[in-house]
């Protein structure tokens, strides 16, 4: 549409008309195009085609200024949508997409994970100045994991697997339950890698042997060093020393280390990290808070000093 | 003249004499040298302090004189560090809890342990084969040994102690609004003793408006301390961090030794006994050297 070579008001009464049926065509044209692209997203078994549909649906402005449709889902409802149909796709289907009846739009959609707690609804957020979304727990609105589709990025958030996943569903339900729905996102991260080779930081739920958790404070108390040496011994493991750097591991049996050092950086700069090692890849450190109940009262008990740096903002 | 100037002035004994003494030293150190290159730890160990080393392992070999060592004087470390690695590597056996540090050449610190800030417990004197423990540690040890019995830990009373005072500055606190509603209880008091009071107060009243003032005294002192009790309950819990740490490498350091050697007491012997047993198990080694 060129807005200016149709100035209405340069033209003849007859030329107006035209021009006006020709607007409303383009608008419903956008209308038709917009239908393709929701098609291919909702129908669509190749994972590229479903990554390009969405992609393009968060920023498609369905309106023109001669035809509005008074039925829309929010751009954030796209990316909610992608998530759905890339588990779908491959086979995973634990989260369970909602639609509730809405008035003033297209319905809204939500996430649940019946296996845990129903009345948790997820969704997908915008934050302003911010490009992509954010998964968030609809109550709460703590952010699981930023995710960008035109970037290829997705972040997990430390701070919220801390609060949400650590303390506030471990009381709810299971371990194993909890684990599989930290697992899904873990899942649908490795397709993002997988499918469309996205750069993700799992955070705390990075099972690799060589994942640093970062601590996003750089100074750590010998205190806090000292509270799990005894609460190692209290539990009947035992917190060795490193001898080639400052820090300490824990062999919490099955071949897992957990260990805790200080790097240093090449510039000179140090920072705390936490490693936990393992030979089948197996564990993350959200893994060994989950299964080993004094290391995980450790960490939160210390949260302040503890918390891993993420790279989501 | 004497025969002292005589012996003086003849040029041959005098000469004879000092080439005996510097064909001495020249033996010593070839000897020493030789048993560096041969790696015969044993022999060194008896060049150093032949006298030590014929009456602990009691040798018949008589060739070598004691006086000499000083020569190595200057060498000392470089001879102590030659000789620490197959002494270290026979301690880690019998002594698999030790480590040591090596913070300058041949000097060496006693690590107690492999856990997390483990203790320093002392040096290894290597040339004389003596543990020197750090006498603190080794009390401590030894203390903790001692109470092994009654199933206690060193610090386990004084952590008791400092507990039950975290539990009644914990208390202090949360009785702040009991303490507020006596105070103003007491005030009222005070106010009505004071309104209703003739110009002779009885000795009765008097004292009733003292026990009043007391205890407001003593509520008010109280207040003070549940103000100060969030500081001091952290200093405490700092110290009983401490001490349950101390505790735990005590215990785990009572448990590297009953796993060794049984009991302190045998830990103790051995140690002393470093000198024959080290030397005794190189003379093992040198003779299934010789029968193969």
């Amino acid at each position: 549409m060129s807005d200016e070579s149709l100035n209405p008001s340069s033209l003849t009464t007859n030329g107006r008309l035209v021009a006006y049926s020709q607007s409303v065509k383009a608008g419903l044209q956008h209308g038709i195009e917009f239908t393709k692209l929701f098609d291919q997203l909702t129908n669509t078994t190749d994972p590229n085609e479903l990554l390009a549909a969405s992609t393009s649906l968060f920023d498609f402005q369905m309106d023109t200024e001669y035809v509005v449709y008074p039925h829309k889902y929010d751009a954030n409802d796209y990316y909610l949508i992608f998530m759905s149909r890339l588990l779908e796709l491959h086979d995973d289907k634990e989260a369970v997409l909602h639609s509730r009846e809405d008035n003033l739009k297209a319905d809204t959609l939500f996430q649940t994970f019946p296996n845990i707690d129903d009345t948790e609804e997820f969704h997908f957020e915008q934050r302003p100045n911010q490009d992509g979304a954010f998964y968030v727990e609809q109550n709460s609105h703590q952010v699981i994991f930023s995710l960008n589709l035109k970037e290829k990025t997705m972040y997990f958030n430390s701070d919220t697997i801390t609060k949400l996943f650590i303390t506030e569903w471990s009381g709810k339900s299971d371990n194993a339950a909890v684990s599989d729905a930290v697992d899904l996102f873990i899942e649908f991260g490795k397709y993002l890698v997988s499918d469309f080779g996205f750069n993700v930081d799992f955070n705390m739920l990075d099972a690799a042997n060589d994942k640093k958790y970062v601590l996003a404070k750089a100074d750590l108390s010998d205190q806090i060093m000292d509270k799990l040496f005894v609460v190692t011994a209290d539990n009947q493991l035992m917190l060795q020393n490193m001898d080639e750097v400052q820090g300490a591991f824990l062999d919490l049996g099955n071949q897992i280390i957990f260990s805790l050092y200080k790097q240093n950086g090449a510039d000179g700069s140090a920072h705390w990290v936490m490693t936990v090692q393992d030979p089948k890849e197996q564990y993350s450190l959200f893994d060994i808070f989950n299964q080993f109940a004094f290391l995980k009262k450790w960490f939160l008990d210390n949260l302040d000093d503890l918390q891993i740096g993420s790279k989501m903002v | 003249m004497s025969d002292e100037e005589n012996a003086t002035n003849s040029p041959e004994q005098p000469n004879a004499k000092l080439k005996q003494s510097l064909s001495g030293k020249i033996a010593y150190l070839d000897a020493l040298e030789n048993a560096v290159d041969q790696q015969n730890d044993r022999l060194i160990y008896e060049l150093l302090d032949p006298e030590r080393y014929h009456t602990d392992i009691s040798s018949t070999n008589d060739q070598i004189k004691s006086g000499y060592f000083n020569l190595v004087d200057d060498v000392r470390s470089q001879i102590s560090h030659y000789l620490s690695y197959q002494l270290i590597d026979y301690l880690a056996k019998l002594y698999p809890f030790f480590y040591y540090r090596e913070i300058s050449e041949g000097e060496f610190k006693i690590l107690f342990g492999n856990w997390w800030d483990r203790r320093e417990f002392g040096y290894l004197d290597v040339l004389n084969l003596e543990f020197q423990y750090d006498k603190d540690e080794y009390q401590k040890l030894s203390d903790t040994f001692g109470l092994d019995a009654n199933n206690k830990h060193l610090n386990t009373e004084k952590i008791a102690q400092i507990s039950e005072e975290n539990k009644q500055l914990q208390e202090l606190m949360t009785n702040q609004d009991q303490r507020d509603q006596r105070k103003a209880q007491l005030r009222d008091q005070l106010q009505d003793t004071s309104n209703n009071g003739s110009f002779w107060e009885s000795g009765k009243v008097k004292e009733e408006r003292q026990a009043l003032k007391d205890e407001l005294t003593k509520l008010t002192e109280e207040d003070q301390k549940a103000v100060d009790a969030k500081e001091k309950m952290r200093s405490n819990e700092d110290r009983i961090l401490a001490l349950s740490k101390e505790d735990t490498i005590l215990s785990y350091e009572k448990q590297s030794i009953k796993q060794a050697f049984g009991s302190f007491e045998a830990f103790t012997n051995h140690s002393k006994k470093l000198y024959s047993d080290y030397l005794t198990s190189l003379i093992g080694k040198e003779q299934v050297r010789a029968d193969e």
